[in-house]
């Protein structure tokens, strides 16, 4: 059906029958958020492709069929997106939460980096609460009285989305959302 | 994507589709094989080593007589393709190609696609070759990674650009090797030498294409201890009565001490019919290509842990096990092509001791390619008949 309504369709009909939108919606104390998929078998081997092996033509697949939706519906927000690994991305020569969401086409401002670098894979859930510490704001940008869009590829515990809200918070946005590009589904 | 008159054409794997080709940061990189990365082994110079090979059986008339053909073939620098049905012995043919290779300090390799195969066959050349080492090499497992005899899944032969002076394939139209170019195209960059592929059932077009190429075509028609290879029986009945004939047959087997495989098309049949069997019959397992520690099942299943395996088409090649008979369920579901067929059928009697055994289909339809496994089995038997006769 996409295909008619959209001319810069990117998927095959073989990958499109294997990513399962979700749209999950939940919340993270206060704070409303949204999962587009399930993390999945293929959602991961995806992922392993565009982060492990620096496919950067992957990026748009995630989010092409809801792009417009996408952006209207956050059309007067601005995107934070989650840091990662400096030496990682470095390496692989691009950003892939920058990559997967740029196809929204809203401002997107990278304040938040990593003091130094660890894989999160690797760590435990309390691991991960202790690791965001070393979150901080790379410089004093005034987010008054805009709405901000926390952005991730993958939710899992939550801790590096719950160690932004923290900070951005004392930056005192108008709104705070969050828009996670999948989730891990707990039966 | 469209990039107009420019084509790129990938240094690796010499790729020239332009739709698989990506562009990151004003650089073009190949899609297709990008997810073969990792550490390549540069070739050294090395010394001639003193090889020994012993097995504890001896080699047949014709196995003897196509192993020294190789061996001519090897030291004329010709290409070779042995052409031989289930169960005639390929691994023991090579052997003596490999010992003078590797007596004379050249690199060689064995490949197969397929990883429970070579790892079960990497075990038998540790025995073999018990002076020199041998390295096993598969997704995993990848930590050492040069030795005098060098196994590895085709998926690995990136690792070796331009290095294999003799580079053995086996199993040359199984999954996932069979029609996929980037695979092919390793194959071909990791060989300096020649090579020699090994298969039971090439298809009439790759033979031809191999002879025009100038290569040398070897055929053996028997298994190494002379027994017809046997005839899959076909049993033609509804789905749902299968389930009662295949729990009749795997009862029947039990009783009289024989080891069972059956194998289903799909994984999700396969969980499903050892949840429906398991109640009524102990002692089995199953297995398939997701199911974890299935080296250690496969092994307790030799060891006669388990009296019956229910397993999908991971099974269907390299597997030898003693006094062996198989069934299959739902015959004609589509997966299963006349040559995975044929491959299936060549589990049974591939020991001296036991070399007959019963091979049973079911299924509710006779279909195109079970009538062409048995027909070529069939042919199979014929040309050894003719043998037999000629030689007394």
């Amino acid at each position: 059906m996409h295909i008619f309504f959209k001319s810069d369709y990117c998927i095959c009909e073989k990958c499109e029958e294997k990513l399962h939108p979700l749209f999950l919606k939940f919340r993270i104390g206060y704070i409303y958020a949204l999962a587009i998929y399930k993390y999945d078998e293929d959602i991961r081997t995806f992922l392993y492709q565009l982060k492990g092996c620096y496919d950067i033509e992957l990026g748009e697949v995630f989010l092409n069929r809801y792009k417009d939706e996408l952006h209207y519906m956050f059309h007067d927000y601005y995107l934070i997106p989650a840091p990662s690994s400096k030496k990682d991305d470095k390496e692989r020569e691009f950003n892939h939460v920058k990559v997967i969401f740029q196809s929204l086409n809203l401002p997107m401002l990278p304040i938040i980096d990593k003091a130094f670098d660890y894989k999160q894979a690797e760590l435990s859930a309390k691991e991960r609460q202790e690791a965001t510490r070393s979150l901080r704001l790379n410089d004093n940008h005034s987010l008054y009285g805009k709405k901000i869009l926390i952005i991730d590829d993958v939710y899992t515990t939550g801790a590096t989305v719950r160690g932004m809200i923290e900070l951005i918070k004392t930056l005192k946005p108008k709104k705070i959302k969050v828009l996670v590009m999948s989730k891990t589904y707990l039966k | 994507m469209n990039m107009g008159a420019f084509s790129f054409i990938c240094p690796i794997c010499g790729n020239s589709d332009q739709n698989t080709i990506g562009k990151r940061n004003g650089k073009y990189y190949c899609r297709k094989c990008i997810s073969f990365r990792g550490q390549e082994v540069i070739p050294i110079a090395e010394e001639e080593k003193d090889v020994s090979w012993n097995l504890s059986y001896e080699l047949s008339e014709d196995q003897a007589r196509l192993s020294n053909d190789l061996l001519q073939n090897y030291k004329k620098k010709i290409n070779s393709l042995v052409n031989a049905v289930c169960g005639s012995g390929k691994t023991e043919i090579v052997l003596r190609v490999i010992a003078f290779a590797l007596s004379h300090g050249k690199k060689v390799g064995f490949t197969v696609p397929r990883r429970d195969v070579i790892i079960e066959l990497s075990d038998r050349f540790r025995n073999i070759f018990s002076q020199n080492t041998v390295a096993l090499v598969y997704g995993e497992n990848s930590k050492t990674l040069v030795a005098d005899l060098i196994c590895c899944t085709t998926h690995q032969l990136f690792r070796y650009p331009n290095y294999f002076d003799l580079l053995i394939i086996d199993e040359i139209d199984a999954f996932p090797f069979y029609q996929n170019e980037v695979l092919n195209a390793f194959f071909h960059r990791s060989i300096k030498g020649n090579y020699i592929m090994l298969s039971a059932t090439p298809s009439p077009e790759f033979i031809f294409d191999f002879k025009k190429e100038g290569g040398d075509v070897l055929e053996l028609f028997s298994r190494f201890h002379l027994y017809p290879l046997p005839i899959p029986e076909v049993l033609i009945i509804p789905k749902a009565v299968q389930i009662f004939e295949c729990y009749r047959l795997i009862r029947k087997y039990i009783e009289n001490g024989k080891s069972v495989f059956v194998f289903t098309p799909t994984i999700k049949i396969c969980e499903d019919l050892f949840d429906g069997l398991r109640f009524f019959i102990r002692g089995g397992n199953y297995v398939h290509s997701k199911r974890k520690n299935r080296e250690r099942i496969i092994k307790d299943f030799k060891e006669k842990k388990f009296k019956y395996l229910i397993t999908t088409a991971v099974l269907e090649r390299g597997v030898t096990i003693k006094g062996l008979q198989v069934i299959v369920f739902q015959a004609n579901h589509n997966i299963y092509s006349s040559y995975s067929l044929i491959q299936i059928a060549g589990r049974v009697g591939r020991k001296k001791e036991e070399p007959e055994g019963k091979v049973i289909f079911l299924t509710n339809e006779n279909n195109n390619e079970i009538e062409k496994c048995i027909r070529s089995i069939e042919g199979a038997n014929k040309n050894l008949q003719n043998l037999l006769k000629t030689d007394t």
